[in-house]
């Protein structure tokens, strides 16, 4: 009798290890449906008293959204945000959660595009056009690019935004060369003169001082089309324009600054630089020009030497019109289709416009959104020595562009800094270089319009 | 039931935790692997069937070939380099060294650091204004290359990073060493062998196991190198150092190409099958297992 009873005792553990973890894993294994394109159903008129989760994963700026996500469930009690930094990785992770069939409702990048034109994104412009919160006027128009897809809205300007492109030179250096503050370079040809002032070259030909680190210009692509005053993505016609006589120009002024002393030079030089991009700590003292965005002066303040003194200026116009090019960049919140709270999403989203959430994001983790009303309330003479030009060259800019609506806006990043270098090194002729990045962008594009 | 199906049976209900794992977490994703390298699949939209299409644009691809390039240099010098470093480093420490114990220590720390605090050590170590390694030329009167800045050394710089990583290699070379038998070195000493003949005809064929192991497990890692370069050099400078798995990786989480990326994956895996049967094929004729003929 007690042989039976171990036996069925076995017997019935067997049975009941075997289908639990069958069950378990067939469970865990079963994929779940990835939200489709046009999959956008709303949960319209839920009970005020439903408690509802949001997940929100942006790029920088952990304690500020925290506190900016924390404030916003003050307001409304029975949301509660869940927000995650995700860093540089966060398309990556994003996709990666999205085709598991578990998107965050909320996602902070730098642009709608490459997700709009796959499908991913709800769109908002008729959030936009019922609220009573969000005042598009406030918005830099050139920020408002960057949530454009095929005629609509993706999203909203959220966290950080105002100028990411402007001409660093440093002072200490311009002032020793005995160069004219006043008199600026206006073109390419008065910006290499004054690299050729500035730079130091030792009688190994070594750089000790790089007059001007050109490469900074192309931290985006679109920084090259709004000084050349050629889009490089045009989101009406969909079409690039890789291939055009500009960029070919755009490659060209670039190697020209790379030929002054050799791209190797330059690339040794600034592997010294601890491996930062410049400018880091300690190549602020040793390049007399280079490009940077509204992080940098507040990063030089807190980096650099404490004698050294910047200044900032527009970028030359590289089209010869005489026009001030200011690139006017931007983070981008956006609600991923597949999110289970539409509604409560657009509510976080709607409540990033307001001065209130960007005062708060601001006050912890210094991030400054560029909406004119939050502008206007800041005192920037209290704030970095050369911050104001990132302000004031939003309205000042004689050609103020935005994020171009590219759905391979990644790609034609990675391809076009590459192929930069390549043509620096001259290991690549810029025209066939553009041609073939215009061919591949445009096979691209031809699968996002397709699907 | 007979004793035997039923002895069967509990055999499966006791292993079958590992086979659903298995068969859910590595076989499932790895056939879903192989449809996607068939489809346009940009992991937002449902895949679309392509045929060959993928393979086919791969062999035009010049940052593709770049990357098979990169990846076959990496593998070609690192792999050896860094058996012969293992081979020489379980050599030595196999003598009768003092701190013997402590040295084998230090060898198998960098194991088990992980590689983002290695790859930025060595972009201290190869820095080329105040890195320890141009420092340490500089002695001798040197000047050192841009390690890392430079599209001529930047292969190199990270080929001489991974013998840093030799340590796992050593442990396995040390104990082949400590199991040749002693018998086998009195006998080439009574012959008349000196050092290196020893070395040549008794150590290296008794170790012949562990160099094959070796080898194996360093190609196969080789072939699949990805953090150092993502970490060190981004790829750069001029893709000199985009690797196989960097560009798969671009490719199918920034670039939205999915199904590129899984007919890499799928043409890496085909390649590393075939230099592993290779290996094996050939190890017949220079690999020793003791109580051979």
């Amino acid at each position: 009798m007690r042989t039976q009873e171990q036996r069925l005792s076995r017997r019935t553990f067997l049975k009941v290890t075997g289908m639990g973890v069958t069950i378990a894993a067939a469970a865990a294994c079963a994929p779940a449906a990835a939200p489709q394109a046009g999959d956008d159903e709303t949960v319209s008129g839920q009970p005020a008293a439903e408690q509802i989760d949001l997940d929100y994963w942006y790029i920088w700026g952990g304690e500020g959204q925290v506190a900016g996500c924390d404030l916003f469930t003050e307001h409304n009690p029975h949301i509660t945000m869940h927000p995650l930094t995700a860093g540089g990785v966060i398309l990556d992770k994003t996709l990666a959660a999205f085709a598991a069939g578990d998107p965050p409702d909320l996602v902070d990048l730098i642009l709608c595009a490459p997700l709009a034109g796959r499908g991913a994104l709800i769109a908002v412009d008729d959030y936009i056009e019922s609220s009573s919160v969000v005042d598009l006027e406030n918005y830099q128009s050139a920020h408002l690019e960057a949530v454009n897809w095929a005629g609509e809205r993706w999203g909203l300007p959220a966290n950080e935004g105002l100028g990411w492109l402007g001409l660093a030179r440093n002072r200490n250096l311009v002032q020793e060369a005995g160069l004219d503050e006043d008199a600026l370079p206006t073109d390419f040809d008065e910006l290499h003169a004054w690299a050729g002032a500035l730079e130091e070259i030792d009688d190994d030909g070594n750089v000790q001082v790089l007059g001007m680190d050109i490469r900074g210009i192309l931290t985006y692509p679109d920084c090259w089309s709004v000084v050349m005053g050629k889009r490089y993505f045009d989101g009406e016609t969909f079409e690039y324009n890789f291939d055009s006589d500009e960029f070919a120009e755009a490659l060209q002024i670039s190697k020209s600054f790379y030929d002054r002393v050799g791209a190797e030079k330059i690339a040794e030089f600034k592997a010294a630089q601890e491996g930062q991009p410049i400018p880091s700590p300690s190549a602020a003292g040793k390049v007399g020009l280079f490009t940077g965005g509204s992080w940098t002066p507040g990063s030089l303040a807190l980096n650099a030497r404490e004698d050294l003194e910047f200044g900032f200026s527009f970028v030359p116009d590289g089209a010869g019109e005489g026009k001030s090019p200011f690139f006017a960049g931007t983070h981008t919140a956006m609600i991923l289709n597949g999110s289970e709270n539409v509604d409560a999403a657009w509510q976080f989203l709607e409540f990033t416009s307001t001065d209130e959430y960007n005062r708060r994001v601001y006050d912890v983790s210094g991030f400054i959104m560029g909406t004119k009303s939050f502008i206007e309330s800041l005192d920037m003479s209290s704030l970095y020595p050369g911050l104001d030009f990132y302000t004031s060259g939003l309205s000042e800019g004689t050609r103020v562009w935005g994020i171009a609506s590219d759905p391979n806006w990644y790609l034609a990043w990675d391809e076009f800094l590459a192929l930069e270098e390549e043509v620096g090194f001259g290991t690549t002729d810029p025209g066939e270089g553009l041609q073939i990045l215009q061919e591949k962008l445009t096979t691209e594009l031809a699968k996002v319009l397709d699907a | 039931m007979t004793p035997g199906a039923k002895r069967f049976l509990t055999m499966l209900a006791f292993i079958s935790p590992w086979i659903l794992g298995f068969l859910g977490f590595f076989v499932y994703p790895l056939l879903l692997s192989l449809y996607y390298s068939f489809t346009e699949y940009n992991l937002l939209q449902p895949p679309k069937f392509v045929g060959l299409t993928n393979y086919v644009n791969l062999t035009e691809d010049s940052h593709y070939l770049n990357a098979v390039g990169n990846t076959l240099y990496f593998v070609v010098f690192s792999v050896p380099l860094g058996v012969l470093t293992a081979f020489i480093i379980a050599f030595l420490l196999n003598q009768q060294l003092r701190l013997r114990v402590l040295l084998r220590m230090i060898f198998y720390i960098p194991i088990v650091v992980p590689i983002s605090a290695t790859a930025i050590l060595w972009m201290w170590i190869f820095n080329s204004n105040w890195g320890l390694l141009n420092n340490l030329l500089a002695l001798i009167g040197i000047q050192g290359p841009s390690w890392l800045g430079s599209p001529t050394w930047s292969k190199p710089s990270l080929v001489i990073m991974q013998l840093w990583l030799v340590g796992g290699s050593v442990l396995i070379f040390l104990a082949a060493l400590q199991d040749v038998p002693r018998a086998l070195y009195d006998a080439a000493m009574v012959d008349g062998a000196n050092a290196v003949r020893r070395v040549w005809h008794v150590t290296i064929p008794m170790v012949t196991p562990a160099i094959l192991f070796s080898l194996l497990t360093g190609l196969i890692a080789a072939f699949q190198t990805f953090a150092n370069a993502w970490i060190m050099t981004g790829g750069g400078p001029i893709r000199s150092t985009e690797f196989y798995v960097l560009y798969l990786y671009e490719n199918g989480f920034r670039f939205f190409r999915m199904g590129y990326a899984s007919s890499m994956a799928w043409i890496l895996f085909g390649a590393v099958v075939v230099v592993t049967v290779i290996l094996f094929r050939t190890s017949a004729r220079w690999v020793y297992y003791g109580g051979e003929g």
